[in-house]
């Protein structure tokens, strides 16, 4: 992790904290899944409750936590052939206005989800299954990873913005895709 | 031209894949009735197989206008509609029609879910199936008597008949339908409870061995819903066309099915799947366990101050007013 | 028109290099507010991105990249090249055709290709260069042994196709074994064939006795174990897809606990990159939804495929013109995102055309392989020449011969789908 300072110092490490989260609910669906084959070949007892925990709360929520800090490490793949035979001020215009439009979509992603999970919450909406399982928790991951994608598509706006009119080209901002976590 | 200008032009969505039988006897008849009534006033998008969103999403977006006309089942979105499932309870029904009849004054304009659920949601029902009730089907053995499902792995869908497999003294298990082959065939599961036509669309015939017939152990209830906004915007023939063709189909669509359903019988019967009459006693003592299942659903939903015990009053009245 | 409206914002963001993700949920809301305004973007955008995730049968995506990340930590891949170069060493490119059969190995434990592509790139590289190896024909043939990672089971691309084109996971995976047995055959043929040609590319290696032979199958134990434990247990239908991958990705994370690698570092670094690349697939699947769904309501899908229906030209020519698409596309554009992007339109027209989908499904992953290793955009050439050190240009044209005889093979496969569909089809039930 970059140790820099301010507000993209300060998204950087909730980023991280959630990329932890999302870390757990991924070591946790590993552990529920085989835990649920053991019980069910060996103990004909299967867990009543993995298919809803797995696909309501620990698949959202591993996705939602992990999302921003995904795009934090330039992890979200583009295509970057046309883009540097153009010249810098104008991909950075470009750029710039492109993670505008990405802020408004995940805006209203988080917004929207916010909405839903207040009125399900208020409402006391439940899926039942084998159990009641409130709906309003499993949209909270939603909201948060909505939240934290508009906040970090923002700062990419003003980083282009920046390198666009400031000069300082001394950071490429181009996707770099980590090519370890790639499949 | 004036006529142009009228033309009313209805996105419908469901998640069925071509030829369903759903779509053959409910979703088009009823389209071209609309066509036919409004003398092609109305056009129609169709979009089936999931193609403007999941089977579980459905609702919301025909609530929120995406699609005008989409197929909801109560069962995906029992957060939303907990109450309209009361149909898929293990009831005193053995046709889809005794079933679609019952549940149509539930959810009918006026009618007890219309009022306190489906209404509140902003939606009106246009026409409705509840499937012919599921049966027991065992994978490797028969069925001489209802213990033989004691301890046994049951591969089930829904809150009601998950809760009919544990009072049966069975494990429910939860497995998506295109894994059920191999599921039974490797003894993941011993058993399910299936409607006879789905086991031949998904090829089942030839793993199963034995299954129950006419008996209820829980159904599936299908409704195709309009947003009472869009309703509001429709002309008066229009909306007048709806609620005709709602009523022929209705009734078409169940009488359709439970015919193949004989039918269906007949062919599993011919791929040498033992097709079991529970003896009066057995199946006494199935109706029996089986009857706490209502109660609980009720009171579970009575404890949420919802009204789940008017609602199944309000059923089986249905019922006994259709016999 | 609104369709084009929609495609032209997709491009032009592309063009300008933002995250696929993105540029495809930012298109497809701009689409679906030209054809319904406000309320329908809102009402996509309510449902799609809970729904996208909220899915069972998708956990088989991030078990099997987890899967891959404990293979690595375990280092069991690490012996893999070494035993292989025992048995074929001697052989004119022994340990060229050792390092196909590594990535073979490598590929039946993990679906990453990538993994693959810098797994053998530490370990054959410096080997095959120590021996007096042509630089260019050892990058090539490490570059291409990677891809076959995509292609034998477990699969990350073909599980995605499933997920995609609501096709039997379980068959896609076994349907990508005998294919990944011959392009393994092939690699090695093009690799014999350079080899003959000029003998200097690749200078003869000592021999072993059969003791060390021997003796290096030991750490064959682990991946023939964990290969069974997955791919064996879908065929002989024990587990499904789903079940599979978890066990898969315990069995690894067992491994790399036997092994002394896993610490709580370790273990958390493996978990988020697994976070992060699993977080990449369902961003763009996220995106391809919201910007599918414009699409449909666009209703050019239906349109193509009646069109092409009324085409007086034979289904074979159609089927061409579609796998020159993929290869084309394949050498500006991630594999990922080729597959989510295309499949719902493409799949379509494949099916009216009368082919068979997991045939199709199989095809796409072997030419979206030769997307991995062409210019300009080949990651799995950016990862050797990464690891290497050694130049881009020289790892392509070292790659080419690889690339020449993929498609060799993909015509192969074309004129005779059985050759694919066969093993799947005797699949136990
Ligand atoms: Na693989
Ligand atoms: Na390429």
């Amino acid at each position: 992790m970059s140790k820099t300072r301010g507000p993209t110092g300060i998204l950087d490490a909730v980023d991280h904290v959630f990329s932890l989260v999302a870390a757990a609910c991924m070591m946790l669906i590993m552990l529920v899944v085989v835990a649920d084959v053991v019980m069910r070949y060996f103990f004909a007892m299967p867990l009543a409750w993995s298919y809803d925990v797995i696909s309501l709360y620990l698949m959202v929520g591993m996705f939602f936590f992990g999302v921003s800090d995904t795009l934090r490490e330039n992890g979200h793949i583009g295509i970057d052939i046309l883009q540097r035979s153009m010249p810098a001020p104008m991909r950075h215009v470009g750029e710039a206005a492109g993670y505008l439009l990405s802020a408004m979509v995940t805006a209203a992603i988080g917004w929207l989800a916010f909405q839903r999970s207040l009125s399900a919450w208020q409402n006391d909406e439940a899926l039942s299954g084998a159990y009641l399982w409130p709906t309003w928790i499993a949209l909270v991951p939603v909201v948060i990873g909505g939240l934290l994608l508009t906040l970090r598509n923002l700062l990419l706006t003003a980083t282009h913005l920046r390198d666009a009119f400031g000069g300082a080209q001394s950071v490429d901002h181009a996707p770099t895709p980590n090519l370890e976590e790639r499949i | 031209s004036p006529a142009m200008a009228q033309q009313t032009k209805l996105r419908v969505a469901d998640s069925f894949p071509a030829g369903h039988y759903v779509v053959e006897y409910g979703t088009k008849p009823w389209m071209d009735e609309i066509k036919r009534l409004t003398n092609g006033k109305v056009d129609f998008e169709y979009y089936p197989a999931e193609q403007l969103g999941k089977a579980k999403d459905l609702l919301s977006l025909t609530q929120n206008g995406v699609a005008d006309i989409g197929y909801v089942a109560p069962a995906f979105v029992t957060d939303k509609l907990p109450l309209s499932t009361v149909a898929e309870l293990p009831e005193a029904f053995n046709t889809s029609c005794a079933g679609t009849n019952a549940y149509w004054q539930l959810v009918k304009p006026g009618g007890i879910l219309d009022k306190r659920e489906i209404g509140p949601a902003g939606m009106r029902v246009l026409w409705t199936m509840v499937l012919p009730p599921y049966q027991l089907y065992m994978g490797k053995t028969g069925i001489e008597g209802i213990d033989v499902v004691k301890g046994k792995k049951i591969r089930t869908t829904g809150a009601a008949k998950e809760l009919a497999i544990r009072k049966m003294g069975a494990v429910p298990v939860q497995i998506p339908t295109p894994d059920v082959l191999e599921a039974l065939s490797r003894g993941t599961v011993d058993g399910m409870l299936f409607p006879h036509s789905s086991v031949l669309s998904y090829d089942l015939q030839n793993t199963v061995k034995s299954a129950t017939v006419g008996e209820n152990l829980g159904s599936f209830v299908i409704t195709y819903m309009i947003s009472k906004r869009k309703w509001d915007q429709l002309p008066a023939d229009v909306r007048d066309a709806m609620d005709k063709a709602g009523e022929t189909i209705n009734h078409n669509a169940c009488e359709k099915t439970d015919r193949d359903e004989a039918a269906d019988i007949e062919r599993l019967k011919k791929a040498g799947v033992t097709m079991v009459h529970l003896p009066d006693a057995e199946s006494a003592k199935l109706k029996d366990m089986l009857s706490s299942v209502s109660k609980e659903w009720a009171d579970n939903l009575d404890k949420r101050r919802l009204p789940g015990s008017e609602v199944l009053a309000a059923f089986q009245q249905a019922l006994k007013d259709g016999k | 028109m609104v369709a084009l409206g929609g495609i032209s914002i997709l491009f032009l963001m592309l063009a300008f290099g933002l995250p696929v993700a993105f540029a495809m949920a930012v298109s497809g809301a701009a689409g679906l507010l030209m054809i319904g305004g406000v309320d329908m973007v809102m009402g996509i955008l309510e449902t799609v991105p809970f729904s996208t995730a909220n899915s069972y049968e998708m956990i088989t995506i991030p078990m099997f990249i987890l899967m891959a990340e404990f293979v690595i930590l375990s280092g069991v891949a690490n012996d893999l090249f070494a035993a292989a170069a025992k048995w074929v060493g001697r052989v004119p490119g022994g340990l060229g055709m050792a390092t196909a059969v590594a990535g073979a190995g490598f590929g039946a434990i993990s679906g990453s290709s990538t993994a693959a592509a810098a797994t053998l790139s530490s370990t054959s590289i410096p080997a095959m260069l120590e021996q007096g190896y042509e630089p260019k024909l050892a990058g090539g043939v490490v570059a291409i042994s990677g891809t076959l990672a995509m292609l034998i089971p477990p699969s990350i691309a073909l599980v995605l196709y499933g997920i995609i084109a609501d096709v039997s996971i379980g068959a896609l995976l076994v349907g990508g074994i005998i294919p990944g047995i011959l392009v393994t055959l092939t690699i090695v043929l093009t690799v014999y064939l350079l080899v003959i040609q000029d003998r200097s590319r690749a200078p003869a290696g000592r021999s072993y006795t059969l003791r060390e032979k021997f003796a290096s199958l030991k750490v064959c134990g682990a991946m023939i174990l964990l290969f069974s434990g997955v791919t064996g247990t879908i065929y002989a239908g024990i587990a499904t897809p789903t079940e599979a991958a978890g066990i898969g990705a315990f069995g690894a994370f067992l491994l790399a606990l036997r092994s002394g690698n896993l610490t709580a570092g370790t273990l958390r670094a493996a978990l988020v990159r697994a976070v992060h690349a699993t977080a990449m697939i369902l961003m763009i699947m996220l995106g391809a939804h919201v910007f599918g769904t414009f699409f449909t309501l666009t209703q050019i899908t239906q349109e193509l495929v009646h069109w092409v229906g009324s085409l007086d030209v034979s289904p074979w020519v159609i089927m061409a013109l579609i796998l020159f698409g993929y290869v084309l596309l394949g050498c500006v554009m991630d594999q990922i995102a080729i597959l989510i992007l295309t499949v719902p339109v493409v799949l379509p027209v494949v099916l009216s055309l009368g082919f068979d989908p997991v045939w199709f499904g199989v095809i796409v992953v072997i030419t979206a392989e030769v997307g991995m290793v062409t210019p300009p955009m080949g990651l799995n050439v950016f990862v050797v020449a990464r690891y290497t050190g050694r130049p881009l240009e020289e790892i392509f044209a070292g790659v080419m011969p690889h690339v020449v005889a993929h498609l060799i093979l993909i015509a192969a496969l074309t004129a005779f789908p059985q050759i694919i569909t066969w093993l799947p089809s005797t699949m136990r039930y």
